[in-house]
Parts: C-alpha cells; sequence; structure tokens
C-alpha cells in the first residue's frame, strides 16, 4: 500500500483517480492545486505524486519542478495526467523532472500497472 | 435651385414620348370633330407635356448634387470626408471582424458539436456501463440465490435428491447424517463400556484362582511337611503320634476339596464372564457391522452429493467471479467516461478565453468607435470621455485612427484536440 498525492482543479478527476487508487489499496490525498500539494506535500511524506497540467495558479510543471526543489521529494516519482499531448509539454514535463506522462481519459487497470511499475 | 428650363432640358429625351402619349386620345377623334378644333388641341399638347414635366417629374441627381454643393460650406465638406473616412475605416473592420468572428464561430460550432458528441458518448456509455454493472450485479445475486433456494426434486433416489437439496437443506442433512453417526457411537461406547466391565470381573475371579493357588501351595507345603512328620512317627512307632496325623490329613484333604470348589467356583464365573462378553461382541459386532453398512448407505450419496454440490459451488462461484470481472470493466469504462467531463470542460474553456473574448472585445471596441463616429457626424451627441480609449484602436478628435490593432493581429484559439485522439497514451520518461 502506497501513500499517494493527486493534484487535480476538476473534482470529477480526483474522485475517479482517488476512487481506483484506493480500491487498489492506497492511501489517497488530495489536493486542487499546486500550492495546495506543495503544503500538503511538505507535511506529508508520498510514495507517489499524481498531478494535472492545466491548473489555476501554480501550474502541473512548475509544480514538479518546486517538488523537485524539495530534498524528501527529489527523487519521488511524479507522474502528470492530462489532457496535453503535445511534444513540447512532455519535453518540459520531463525535464522538470516528471517520471511518467499519462494523457486523459485513463484506464484504471492501465493506471494501476503504471502505478506499480513506477512504485516498484 | 433649379429651374423650369433646366428641369425641361434635363428631361428632354422624354418629352416627344410624353407628347405622344398626350396626342394619343385627340386623334381617334379627328374624323367626328371640326378640323380646328382637332389643330388647336394638338397644339396645346406640347404645351401640357412642358407644364408636366415642369410640375410633375423630380429634379435629375447631377443638378440635386449640384445644387447640394452650392449649399455646403467648406469646413462641412471637410467634416464629411473625414467622417467618411471614418466610416470606411469602420466599415473595413467590420467586414474583418465578421470574417474572423465567421471563422472562430464556425470553429466555435465544430467545437460544441465536438463537445455535444462527446457528452452524449459519455453519458450512453455511463448509462450502458450502470445497466450493465446493474444486470451483472443482478446475475451474480441469482447464482448466490440458486445455491441457496434450490428445489428439491420429489420421487428422486437418496444421490439425486442429494444433489438436489438447496444448500441449507443439504447442511441440515449432513448435520442429521453426523447425528445419527453419533447416535450408534453412543451405543457402540455403552456396549464397550459393558465388556469393560465384564473384563474387569474376569480380572477379579483370575485373582481370586491366584489367592486359592497360593492357598492350594501352602496345601502342598503342610502335606511334604505330613510327609516327613510320617517318616519319623514310622521310627517312633507312637499311637498318639498315627492319631494326630490322621487328624490333620482330614484336614488337609477337607481344605483342599474346599480350595477346588472354589476354584472351580471362579472357573465357571470366568466361563460365564467370557460367554456373555462373546455374546456381547458378537452383538456389538453385528451391530457394527449393520451401523457401518447403514452410515455407508447413507454417507456415499451424501459424499457424491457433497462432490457434485462443491462443483457446482465452483462454477456458480467462477460464474460470480466472471460477473464480478465484468462490473469491474464497466466500472472502469464508467471511470473512463466520466472523465469527459474533465476534458469537455477543458475543452470549453479554450473556447471561452481565445474565441468568444476575442470577439466580445474586437465587438465592443467596434461599438465604441462607432458611436464615437456617430459623435463626429452629430456633435450635439459628442462624449468623448472613456470612450476612445477602450477599443484596440482609437479615434483622436479630428478622426484620424491613431493605433490599429486589428482583430486579424490577434491570436487564433488553437484547435482543441478531440479527447479520443490520444487519449490513454502513456510515456515513462
Amino acid at each position: 500500500m502506497a501513500s499517494i498525492l493527486i493534484v487535480d482543479d476538476s473534482t470529477t478527476m480526483r474522485q475517479m483517480v482517488s476512487f481506483t487508487l484506493t480500491s487498489a489499496g492506497h492511501k489517497v490525498l488530495e489536493a486542487e492545486g499546486g500550492d495546495a500539494a506543495i503544503l500538503l506535500a511538505k507535511r506529508n511524506t508520498f510514495d507517489l505524486i499524481i498531478a494535472d497540467v492545466n491548473m489555476p495558479g501554480m501550474n502541473g510543471i512548475d509544480l514538479v519542478r518546486a517538488l523537485r526543489a524539495l530534498p524528501e521529494y527529489k527523487f519521488t516519482p511524479v507522474l502528470v495526467l492530462t489532457t496535453e499531448d503535445s511534444v513540447e509539454l512532455k519535453q518540459k514535463g520531463k525535464s522538470a523532472g516528471a517520471t511518467g506522462w499519462i494523457v486523459k481519459p485513463f484506464n484504471p487497470e492501465v493506471l494501476l500497472s503504471v502505478l506499480n511499475k513506477v512504485l516498484s | 435651385m433649379i429651374t423650369p428650363v433646366q428641369k425641361l432640358r434635363s428631361h428632354s429625351g422624354r418629352l416627344p414620348l410624353l407628347m405622344l402619349y398626350l396626342a394619343l386620345p385627340w386623334l381617334w377623334a379627328v374624323w367626328i370633330v371640326p378640323w380646328w378644333v382637332s389643330l388647336v388641341a394638338l397644339i396645346l399638347v406640347p404645351v401640357a407635356a412642358a407644364m408636366i414635366v415642369v410640375a410633375v417629374f423630380p429634379a435629375p441627381l447631377a443638378s440635386r448634387r449640384a445644387s447640394d454643393d452650392i449649399q455646403l460650406s467648406d469646413a462641412q465638406i471637410e467634416k464629411m470626408r473625414e467622417a467618411s473616412s471614418g466610416l470606411h475605416n469602420l466599415l473595413e473592420r467590420w467586414s474583418t471582424l465578421s470574417r474572423n468572428t465567421g471563422v472562430n464561430l464556425e470553429s466555435a460550432r465544430q467545437q460544441v458539436d465536438d463537445v455535444i458528441l462527446h457528452s452524449e458518448a459519455a453519458v450512453l456509455e455511463i448509462t450502458n456501463s450502470f445497466v450493465g454493472v446493474t444486470r451483472k450485479t443482478r446475475t451474480q445475486m441469482e447464482y448466490a440465490l440458486s445455491l441457496l433456494q434450490q428445489a428439491k426434486v420429489p420421487g428422486g433416489n437418496a444421490a439425486q435428491k442429494n444433489e438436489d437439496l438447496s444448500l441449507p437443506e443439504y447442511i441440515r442433512a449432513s448435520e442429521a447424517m453426523l447425528k445419527s453417526l453419533t447416535a450408534r457411537l453412543l451405543h457402540f461406547s455403552e456396549t464397550s463400556l459393558e465388556l469393560v466391565q465384564r473384563q474387569e470381573r474376569v480380572r477379579e475371579q483370575t485373582r481370586r484362582i491366584d489367592d486359592l493357588l497360593d492357598q492350594m501351595t501352602s496345601l502342598a507345603g503342610q502335606v511334604g511337611r505330613f510327609a516327613l512328620s510320617t517318616s519319623a512317627m514310622v521310627q517312633g512307632s507312637r499311637r498318639d503320634d498315627f492319631t494326630n496325623m490322621a487328624d490333620k490329613v482330614r484336614g488337609l484333604s477337607q481344605a483342599a476339596n474346599d480350595l477346588s470348589r472354589e476354584v472351580r467356583q471362579s472357573l465357571e464365573g470366568i466361563k460365564d464372564e467370557m460367554s456373555g462378553a462373546h455374546t456381547a461382541l458378537n452383538n456389538m459386532a453385528r451391530e457394527a457391522r449393520t451401523a457401518a453398512q447403514q452410515t455407508i448407505a447413507e454417507v456415499e450419496p451424501l459424499g457424491k452429493a457433497m462432490l457434485a454440490k462443491n462443483k457446482q459451488v465452483a462454477d456458480i462461484l467462477d460464474r460470480i467471479n466472471v460477473a464480478g470481472n465484468e462490473i469491474q470493466q464497466d466500472i472502469n469504462q464508467i471511470i473512463i467516461a466520466m472523465q469527459f467531463q474533465d476534458i469537455i470542460q477543458q475543452k470549453l474553456e479554450r473556447l471561452k478565453t481565445p474565441v468568444f473574448t476575442q470577439v466580445l472585445d474586437a465587438l465592443r471596441s467596434l461599438s465604441d468607435e462607432t458611436r464615437f463616429l456617430n459623435q463626429r457626424i452629430n456633435p450635439k451627441l459628442l462624449d468623448v470621455s472613456g470612450m476612445t480609449k477602450t477599443g484596440p484602436f482609437r479615434v483622436a478628435r479630428s478622426g484620424a485612427v491613431s493605433t490599429a490593432s486589428t482583430p486579424e493581429e490577434q491570436p487564433t484559439p488553437a484547435a482543441p484536440k478531440l479527447p479520443g485522439e490520444s487519449s490513454g497514451k502513456i510515456e515513462l520518461f
């Protein structure tokens, strides 16, 4: 069982991802923006972070960058879950330190298999 | 002002035709009226035509322009030229905006159509998945209930009966059989206890025989000692000694008889006990055989039924498992479909900001400029406060356009991609 943080401004998306992960036995916390995610990340320890890109305030790429600046999250896997599929954005995410890029809509089974792969 | 002569000159081309029209009513009467009447009427026709042209016909356009030019001052003409220039500029902008708005709205229409299609598909997918989940859950419940509610087939043999038992009935039958088996085992236990008691009594008799044998050994010792005493008496030949000896021998004989009787009685007791034990063992063996046969007769079909029931339970559990997996797939589909809400929201956001906001801004600016031009043409309405600063271009009091941020220069909205085009792609860095 892993401790996972979901960052997305869409309540529906957070609920969908949370439902998928909690069904698989993971412990999940949610944040609706980058700033809230950073606060949660400082107060808790997460094994994995899943973040959207398009969010009001701090976007997903900046969030990845900010997380990588924290010593305790230097090597924590961060997956980007977004509708964006442009090569430039992917490259930005990779440069910022993202571990992977998943394009919405996600298939729960596939998401869990990726999760297990990343966590292992 | 146009003089009658100018008007007649301008309409000179139409005069002959007009005179012909006016003369026609008099031509038919030439043969029936006096000649001088016809002559006077035809002479008056050109006069009537001239009067009609002067009184009824409008002045020609060129004449009217010339007349207006005369009335306008140079300042007014300059003002009109500026207004015309602004109007021309405005119309060009309106045309450009209309064209761009048309393109944007067409793009928006396509996006909205796309959103509607995806929304409809998502709702349909969710509905179908929910229906599937409900149906499969009901199937699972029916499978589970079939284990509990299976009807017994009346008139079938024992095995068939057991195979057709529902799970609770099967459990009750097993319980009844176990109770019967336990009662038989209890009976065997009681019989065994009786056998143990018989053995205890035999052991008691055996111990009694042991004692008697000890006494007989003692008796033999006494007989030995009598033999020695007898040989001594033979050497002394005393009468009293023989009398005593005879009494003792009699006593020994009596004791030997008593011991023999007791041994016989003990042996009889042992024989009786052994006989009773044999009978009890025989009875028990017979009962055990009967009970074993009866148990086999009951357990065998129950065992077969248990195997069949196990297989049935395994089959039903397999089906329930398959239905569970299908339900999981449906739930996954629901999760995928529900994500379109987020995708649709982002598509609409992409539409809202670049398309509608830009169109609204451009329309607002053009509206301001139109109002400004209107006020330029009608100075009584002039109110420049905060009016010319909001648009993408500003019009000075003189009418000159100082900034021209046309709609074409604004960024066109990025075409949102379809949700299904690259959905679910995963890339690990």
